[in-house]
């Protein structure tokens, strides 16, 4: 009896405290919903039935449903806070790739290998990743693999700066300096000198091998064939 | 004569803190946080006065830059990696670098906590992950790598880099996502990787055995904060973060080494030295990759050579830091139920763990016992100085599947108050071997900025309410403050010039576990943003 007096008391579930407990902690969608690991949700295009379902049943991966851990009332209000602070941009949020076959997302995992130090996406721009030191391979057409096993010729100049011994190197439009990837190490590294610091000798290999190397025939054939398909 | 020398050895090794310069992120490679300046002590530290403050310009995600002094200029990085010289005596902007807009910034925020300047060049990581080099004196860049592309792994740079001889060292944010942790060490003159040691051992590596199937491709370890650095040993120290999914074992069972670990590495190669793992097959979240310090400290009538490491399980480990042999670990949080205790041989007992179908109450909570807000450390009392947080939270557990740089949680957590109290905060003084309380200080709230201790008697450090303070480091009584009209997240320094002293702290709240404000204290208003540096020091004769 006193439960049911202090339920009929009890105040209507107040959404922006229920964000602010549940929903903006540290690890997913920050205060108000503008920040955080998770989306940010002021700019998600707002369904109202998505949104419920998406709290209720969560959403892989990183979002774990939460139709056990709430009320539904509880729920309702969180849906009308979300709601209240939708700037109904629609930006966030949404898939934007075309789902790919199983075969062309491992190829394209191989592309970028966090195994293999980045892999190709190290000096290689693809599918909106990876950096852009080498020439962009997006639709690449090789029969397979193993025309990717060519030394990186393209562009590769020796770049001696002063007081240090040659490299090679990749020029980079940059104005009143000189810049240009030292391709020395495994990772690139964006070098900037005074233009009277350094000399630029056309022609330069860099030894490719070391980087197809790390990928087996099978994989690179699969690579060859994730990037014909990319357009 | 003799006697002298040996007097000295530990002195020599990382001096007893910083001196006229505030050189390095921790004050000292020891990470101390700790001056020998004393012209500000406790008889004058009332008469403290702003002398000068600098407006960044650039206010995201708040102020938290421990700055860098060398030679009387000053080095402050900010969330979109501006990075500005000003003279230390005047404020006075020297050179500013903008970094250009990021666009890739993970979810970890774009939070930065400060520059390396070593070799006539500053060492910046950026919330893209970059890590560049400037030249100190004009703020021209240098060189700049990619570490990873942050797209793919969903991580970050947020920490300060630390210079050990001639190689830059930086971390890495990530562990809440699918990602495998590192630690990357460039040539500080070209940028050139020297070595990146992964925090977690592929198939074939010892320790692999601890991880199942693919799960060490996924498995966090990030190694978001910076280490420290043993001259005499020649040994690099750092601190590991969580494993990931962060609730969810199902596909993680095992040690899961290194994370929430402490790892020595041999600084020239990068190759593991020992390790000790502090919360083996972590599922609370509890990272251990603050700060970690190193002292000379008696233990057991015999002086060994330590690190004492806290992290957001709520103890701080003793560890020898020769061997890695465990010695003592210590609780600085009232609240703790996810064990019942650590053996005197260091193993955890009555582990209480959240399962499939099976949520846990667990205190202290996934924001943990502690945040990345550093202690000091004063060789003067022997004591730490500490800002801890009493807070639980209701763990369950979710089964999840790995994509790769996304977030990798495998639950949730509801925050709630600790049995018979309220989520709050206080900062106190701890004998770092015995872990006895000297003193506590309750927060208004919580305390998420760091701790300067200096050879004044003091204790520097500020709250979100705006408040920088100093306290007696003998018995926590304040004995000034000034309201800075902003929230403090960031960590205070202290240099002198032509023979002034000054405390320079930054102001202007931000990150992530700061926006937890609002759920911890929801009748507290919310912390202000900013980006400002505040600086202060004693009136000059005749003011």
């Amino acid at each position: 009896m006193i439960a049911f007096a202090l339920l009929l008391l009890a105040p209507p579930p107040d959404g922006a405290a229920l964000f602010k407990q549940r929903c903006s902690v540290p690890y997913c969608h920050g205060a108000n919903g503008t920040a955080g690991r998770a989306p940010a949700l002021t700019t998600i295009r707002f369904r109202e039935s998505r949104v419920r379902s998406l709290i209720e049943e969560g959403k892989a991966p990183g979002m774990p449903g939460f139709k056990s851990l709430l009320k539904a009332d509880e729920i309702g209000a969180l849906v009308a806070y979300l709601k209240s602070i939708n700037t109904g941009s629609g930006g966030g949020a949404q898939e934007v790739r075309e789902p790919r076959t199983p075969e062309l997302e491992k190829a394209r995992a191989l592309f970028f290998d966090a195994t293999r130090m980045g892999g190709c996406g190290r000096c290689h721009e693809v599918d909106g990743q990876g950096l852009q030191v080498g020439p962009n391979l997006t639709g690449f057409a090789a029969a397979n693999g193993s025309a990717l096993r060519r030394p990186a010729r393209s562009g590769v100049q020796t770049v001696t700066p002063r007081g240090e011994a040659p490299f090679p190197g990749v020029p980079v439009t940059a104005e009143g300096v000189t810049r240009v990837f030292d391709l020395s190490a495994e990772l690139p590294v964006l070098r900037t000198f005074a233009k009277d610091a350094v000399t630029l000798a056309p022609g330069g290999t860099r030894d490719h091998a070391n980087s197809v190397n790390a990928y087996s025939a099978a994989e690179l054939d699969a690579i060859a064939a994730f990037l014909r398909a990319l357009r | 004569m003799r006697h002298l020398t040996l007097l000295l050895v530990g002195p020599l090794l990382y001096g007893q803190g910083a001196g006229r310069d505030w050189p390095v992120h921790g004050g000292n490679n020891a990470a101390w946080r700790h001056s020998t300046l004393k012209q500000i002590d406790r008889s004058n530290v009332k008469r403290l006065t702003p002398a000068w403050v600098f407006h960044t310009g650039d206010p995201e995600h708040g102020l938290q830059a421990t700055p860098i002094v060398v030679g009387g200029v000053l080095y402050l990085s900010t969330s979109n990696a501006w990075v500005q010289a000003l003279d230390g005596a005047t404020g006075k902007l020297l050179w500013e670098f903008r970094n250009p807009q990021m666009k890739d910034v993970p979810g970890y925020g774009r939070q930065n906590r400060g520059v390396a300047v070593a070799h006539g060049k500053v060492f910046v990581g950026t919330a893209d992950n970059d890590l560049f080099a400037l030249d100190a004196r004009t703020g021209q860049e240098v060189w700049r790598v990619k570490m990873e592309d942050s797209r793919q792994c969903g991580c970050n740079i947020t920490g300060a880099p630390l210079v050990v001889k001639d190689l830059v060292i930086a971390g890495v944010t990530g562990g809440d996502s699918a990602h495998r942790g590192y630690l990357t060490a460039l040539d500080a003159h070209t940028g050139r990787l020297r070595w990146r040691f992964y925090t977690i051992p592929k198939p074939g590596e010892p320790g692999s055995e601890t991880w199942a199937g693919d799960s060490w491709k996924w498995g966090g370890g990030s190694t978001w904060m910076t280490g420290s650095y043993d001259a005499e040993l020649d040994t690099l120290y750092w601190g590991v973060g969580n494993a990931a999914p962060d609730l969810d074992t199902s596909k993680r069972p095992g040690s899961n080494l290194y994370t929430c670990s402490v790892i020595a590495l041999n600084p020239a190669t990068g190759k593991l030295k020992w390790h000790y793992q502090e919360v083996p097959q972590d599922v609370w979240d509890y990272d251990s990759a603050f700060e970690v310090v190193l002292a000379d400290l008696p233990v057991n009538g015999r002086t060994r050579k330590v690190l004492i490491h806290s992290g957001k399980a709520g103890f701080a480990w003793v560890i020898d830091r020769v061997t890695g042999e465990f010695l003592k670990a210590w609780p600085f949080v009232e609240h703790w139920n996810w064990i019942s205790g650590i053996t005197e041989d260091g193993k955890l007992v009555g582990r209480k763990e959240p399962k499939l179908g099976a949520p846990a109450f667990v205190c202290p909570s996934a924001v943990g016992g502690r945040n990345w807000n550093e202690t000091a450390y004063s060789p003067a009392t022997g004591w730490i100085y500490l800002a801890s947080i009493e807070a639980c939270n209701d763990l369950t557990v979710e089964v999840t599947e790995p994509s790769e740089g996304k977030a990798h949680i495998g639950g949730a957590w509801n925050f709630k108050p600790p049995p018979k109290d309220r989520i709050r905060g206080s900062l106190s003084a701890y004998d770092p071997v015995s872990g006895k309380r000297q003193w506590t200080r309750p927060a208004e709230t919580w305390f998420l900025a760091s701790m300067l201790s200096t050879a004044g008697g003091l204790v520097f450090s500020g709250s979100p309410e705006g408040e920088f303070f100093a306290l007696d480091e003998k018995t926590g009584e304040r004995l000034w403050s000034f309201q800075t009209g902003a929230g403090q997240r960031g960590s205070a320094v202290t240099y002198e010039i032509a023979g002034r002293q000054y405390v320079a702290t930054p102001v202007g709240w931000g990150s992530l576990v700061g926006a937890a404000h609002a759920a911890f204290f929801p009748k507290s208003p919310a912390p202000r943003s900013g980006s400002s540096l505040f600086v202060f020091a004693l009136p000059e004769a005749g003011q």
